[in-house]
C-alpha cells in the first residue's frame, strides 16, 4: 500500500494548512455547542489561588489554564497561560502575561483623539453580562477598581465558555467509510468593557490544538454627537444625505509576555519568503532566517512571519518549541509614530505597560510609547506588541445597536508538539516520513 | 448601567442636538448649550420611527441558542487577608499599601483633589515582576500604588513589597495624566454644575428627566483626560497636560448619555472652559 501512504501523508500536510489558515481568521463562527464548562479548577494554576484560576479542559482532551486578575486601565489581565494536550503529561506554559495595551481611536475630523485605556480608564467600564450573553458558560464577578459606580464594585463580568468550532482536520482513511474527523473545540474568555457610547468586547480563545486568538469587537452605539454633514470626513447614515457619521480609527494593542516551557528568555526570529520567477519555468520561493537579536519595530509584509522560540523546551521530536505571531487583517493607522508599524519587539522593562501615553515612572526623560522604546537593546527577554488597526467608516447597518467589528490576531504552536495535538490514536504512528526515507 | 443590552428590550432612541445637523430620526431642540440622547425602554415589539421595527424575537433567540444554557453566575470569591502569588490584591492589602505608601511627611505636604491635606489616590494594582524574577513563580507580591498631588501637579507612584511591607521605589513625574478617580469626576461635575458653562448640562438633564440636577450623585460620571492640543481651547484650558483636566462622559442614572465634552474642567485651577476647535 505504498502508494497509499503517500496520499495519505500528503493530504495530512494539506490538512495542517487549512488548520493554520482558519487560525488565522477565526473570530466569530459560534456553532450550536453544548458546552460544560467547569466551575472548579481540580488543581490551581501555578502561581494564584484556585479562586483566580480558570481551568478548562475541552471534550477533545486539550487543557487550558491560566491565572486572571483585573486593573483599573487594561482590563482583563491573563497570566501564566498553560496550553495541555491530549498525551502531554504536564501544562506548556505559553505566556506569563497577556492583556491590553492601548486602544487609540482618533477622529478623522481631528477634533478628538482617545486613548481609551490611559485616559479614560477602560477597566473601569467592566459591564454586568446578561446569562445569555455567556452561553454554557460561567460568569465570574470581577471587583473592580474605583468601578464607575461605586455603589456597584462587583460586576458579572467575566464569561468564560466553550465553542464547537467546526473541523479541527478530516482525513479521508483508506477504506471508503473510513474517515478521520474532529470537530475543534475553543474555550472563550471575554469581557464587555463600556468606554462612552463604544462598547467593546475583549474576546481570548483558546483552542484545543494550541492556537491562540486575541480580538478585540467594538459594538454598543456609534457616537450619538459624531454627525456633520459639512467637512466630508463622514458617511450619510440617516434619511438623505445629512446625518454624517464622522468616520475614525480604533488601533488596538495587545502586550504579550511569553514564557515558553516556563522562561522568559526566548528568542524572537522573522522569516521571509522571496519568489523568483524564470521564464516560462516554475516559480522559485526561498524562505530565509533572520534572527532578532535587538529590539525591532516589525513591519508586516506578504510571505513574512515570526515566531518565539522556546529557550529551554523541546518536542518529543527534539524539535525547539515555539509559537508563531499570525497576523489578522489590519489598517494601519499612519497619524502616529506608534501606530506605523504592527509589531514591536522590546526588552522587558516592567514599567513599559502602554504602547502609547505610558504612565509608569519609568524615569525620566524615558519616552512614554513603544516605538520609542526600540532603541538598540539586545533581547533577552523579550516583549511582544502587536498592534491591530480599523478604520471605521461607518455604515447605515451600524444603527442601531452597531454589529460587533472584529480587529485581532492569533499565536499558533509551531512545533510545540511533536504532531497534531488532536492525532487519532491510530494515526498515532505517522510522524515525519511515513514511508520510510524514500 | 444600562440595563438594555443584547436581546430582550427594543430601545427607542432619541437624539437631540444643538446647532448641529441631526441623525435621521432625531428632533432638535433648543436652547440647550450641550446634547443629549435619550434612551428609553420601548415596549417590546414597538416600532422606531424610521427604523425598521423589527423586534428582536424571542423565538428566533431560542433557536439560535438551542443546546446552550445560560451562564451560570459566580459570587466574587471570598477575599483572606493575603493573596497568593498573581492573585488580585485583597482589600486588606489594598489599605495596607495606602498606609505604607503615605507617610507623615506626604500626607503633610500634598494635596487631595479637594484642595485638602493628603494625596488624591488614583489606584493600586497588583505590580509586575522585576526581570530577574520572570520566571520565578514564587516571586515577591508587590502593589503599585498611584497618586496624584494637586499641591504641585505631580504623579507620585510607589511599589509597596507586600512580603516585606517596605516602599522599594518612589517615583515623582510631571506632565503625566492617568485617568480619573471617581472623585475627581465628582468633583470636575461640581465644578462644571457651579459654572455658568454648566447651565446646559442641567437644561439637558431637566429635559431628558423632568427633574432638576443639582448634584453629581445623580449622575453616572466617566471622563477622558484632557491634555491641550494647539488650536483646540482657549486660554483657561491651555495648561491641561501639566495641569489635571478631564472632559466628562456624563449619564443620567438608569437615562440617557448628555454631551459634555466641549467642556474641560481643569481640577488644578479649578475652572471649566470650553472647546474653541
Amino acid at each position: 500500500m505504498h502508494v497509499n501512504r503517500i496520499s495519505r501523508a500528503r493530504r495530512r500536510g494539506a490538512v495542517a494548512l487549512t488548520v493554520a489558515a482558519l487560525a488565522a481568521g477565526a473570530t466569530a463562527g459560534a456553532g450550536p455547542a453544548v458546552a460544560q464548562p467547569k466551575a472548579a479548577p481540580s488543581a490551581a494554576a501555578p502561581g494564584c489561588s484556585a479562586a483566580y484560576t480558570i481551568e478548562q479542559k475541552l471534550s477533545t482532551g486539550t487543557t487550558w489554564r491560566m491565572c486572571w486578575h483585573y486593573e483599573r486601565e487594561a482590563g482583563l489581565v491573563l497570566e501564566n497561560i498553560s496550553y495541555q494536550p491530549p498525551g502531554e503529561a504536564a501544562p506548556i506554559k505559553v505566556l506569563a502575561d497577556a492583556k491590553l495595551a492601548q486602544i487609540h481611536v482618533p477622529y478623522d475630523d481631528g477634533k478628538n483623539e482617545y486613548s481609551d485605556l490611559t485616559q479614560y480608564g477602560f477597566g473601569t467600564g467592566l459591564m454586568n453580562m446578561q446569562p445569555g450573553e455567556c452561553p454554557g458558560g460561567t460568569i465570574k464577578t470581577v471587583k473592580v477598581p474605583d468601578a464607575i459606580d461605586p455603589a456597584h464594585p462587583n460586576v458579572k463580568g467575566l464569561c468564560t465558555t466553550t465553542r464547537s468550532r467546526g473541523h479541527a482536520f478530516r482525513m479521508q482513511g483508506d477504506s471508503a467509510n473510513k474517515v478521520f474527523q474532529t470537530q475543534g473545540k475553543d474555550f472563550l474568555v471575554y469581557t464587555v468593557n463600556q468606554v462612552g457610547w463604544y462598547e467593546y468586547i475583549t474576546e481570548w480563545r483558546f483552542q484545543d490544538d494550541g492556537t491562540i486568538n486575541m480580538n478585540v469587537g467594538a459594538t454598543g452605539s456609534l457616537s450619538p454627537y459624531d454627525y456633520d454633514a459639512g467637512d466630508g470626513r463622514g458617511w450619510p447614515l440617516g434619511k438623505g444625505a445629512t446625518a454624517y457619521a464622522t468616520s475614525h480609527q480604533h488601533d488596538v494593542f495587545w502586550k504579550l509576555d511569553f514564557a515558553l516551557d516556563g522562561s522568559s528568555k526566548g528568542r524572537v526570529e522573522q522569516y521571509d519568503s522571496a519568489v523568483t520567477t524564470h521564464g516560462a519555468n516554475t516559480p522559485t520561493n526561498k524562505t530565509t532566517l533572520t534572527k532578532v537579536t535587538k529590539e525591532l519595530a516589525g513591519d508586516a509584509k506578504n510571505m513574512r512571519w515570526w515566531r518565539i522560540v522556546s529557550a529551554t523546551g523541546k518536542n518529543k521530536d527534539n524539535h525547539a518549541r515555539s509559537y508563531e505571531i499570525v497576523p489578522g487583517p489590519t489598517t494601519k493607522y499612519p497619524g502616529r509614530s506608534f501606530t506605523q508599524h504592527d509589531v514591536y519587539f522590546t526588552q522587558y522593562n516592567k514599567c513599559e505597560q502602554f504602547a502609547s501615553d505610558n504612565l509608569p515612572n519609568c524615569g525620566a526623560g524615558h519616552p512614554k510609547q513603544v516605538d520609542k522604546w526600540v532603541n538598540g537593546q539586545t533581547l533577552t527577554q523579550p516583549v511582544v506588541w502587536v498592534n491591530v488597526g480599523f478604520h471605521h467608516i461607518a455604515r447605515d447597518e451600524d444603527q442601531q445597536p452597531m454589529p460587533v467589528h472584529w480587529q485581532g490576531f492569533s499565536i499558533a504552536p509551531r512545533d510545540v508538539t511533536a504532531m497534531n495535538p488532536l492525532t487519532p490514536a491510530a494515526l498515532a504512528d505517522q510522524n515525519g516520513n511515513v514511508n520510510g526515507g524514500s | 448601567m444600562d440595563p438594555g443590552g443584547v436581546g430582550g428590550n427594543v430601545r427607542r432612541t432619541v437624539h437631540r442636538h444643538l446647532g448641529k445637523v441631526v441623525a435621521g430620526t432625531a428632533i432638535a431642540v433648543a436652547g440647550t448649550a450641550v446634547m443629549v440622547a435619550v434612551t428609553l425602554p420601548g415596549t417590546a415589539g414597538a416600532d422606531e420611527s424610521g427604523g425598521t421595527g423589527k423586534a428582536a424575537g424571542s423565538a428566533q433567540q431560542a433557536a439560535d441558542g438551542v443546546g446552550a444554557a445560560p451562564g451560570v453566575v459566580q459570587q466574587a470569591p471570598a477575599e483572606g487577608e493575603k493573596g497568593k502569588g498573581r492573585d488580585p490584591l485583597t482589600d486588606d492589602e489594598t489599605k495596607r499599601v495606602e498606609q505604607l505608601a503615605v507617610n507623615q511627611q506626604f500626607l503633610n505636604s500634598s494635596e487631595n483633589v479637594d484642595g485638602k491635606r493628603g494625596p488624591q489616590r488614583l489606584d493600586v494594582e497588583l505590580a509586575d515582576p522585576n526581570p530577574d524574577e520572570l520566571d520565578n513563580p514564587n516571586a515577591p507580591r508587590r502593589a503599585d500604588v498611584t497618586f496624584y498631588d494637586y499641591k504641585d501637579d505631580t504623579v507620585v507612584t510607589k511599589t509597596v513589597n507586600l512580603d516585606t511591607g517596605k516602599v522599594e521605589q518612589t517615583g515623582t513625574q510631571h506632565g503625566v495624566q492617568p485617568p480619573a478617580s471617581h472623585a475627581e469626576n465628582v468633583e470636575a461635575a461640581e465644578l462644571l454644575l457651579a459654572d455658568p458653562l454648566g447651565a446646559g448640562l442641567k437644561a439637558d438633564y431637566k429635559d431628558a428627566t423632568g427633574n432638576e440636577l443639582t448634584s453629581p450623585d445623580q449622575l453616572l460620571l466617566t471622563a477622558m483626560v484632557y491634555k491641550a492640543t494647539p488650536g483646540r481651547q482657549s486660554g483657561v484650558l491651555d495648561q491641561c497636560g501639566e495641569h489635571r483636566c478631564v472632559r466628562l462622559f456624563p449619564k443620567v442614572k438608569n437615562g440617557p448619555w448628555i454631551d459634555a465634552r466641549d467642556f474641560v474642567i481643569d481640577l488644578s485651577a479649578r475652572k471649566v472652559g470650553k472647546l474653541t476647535g
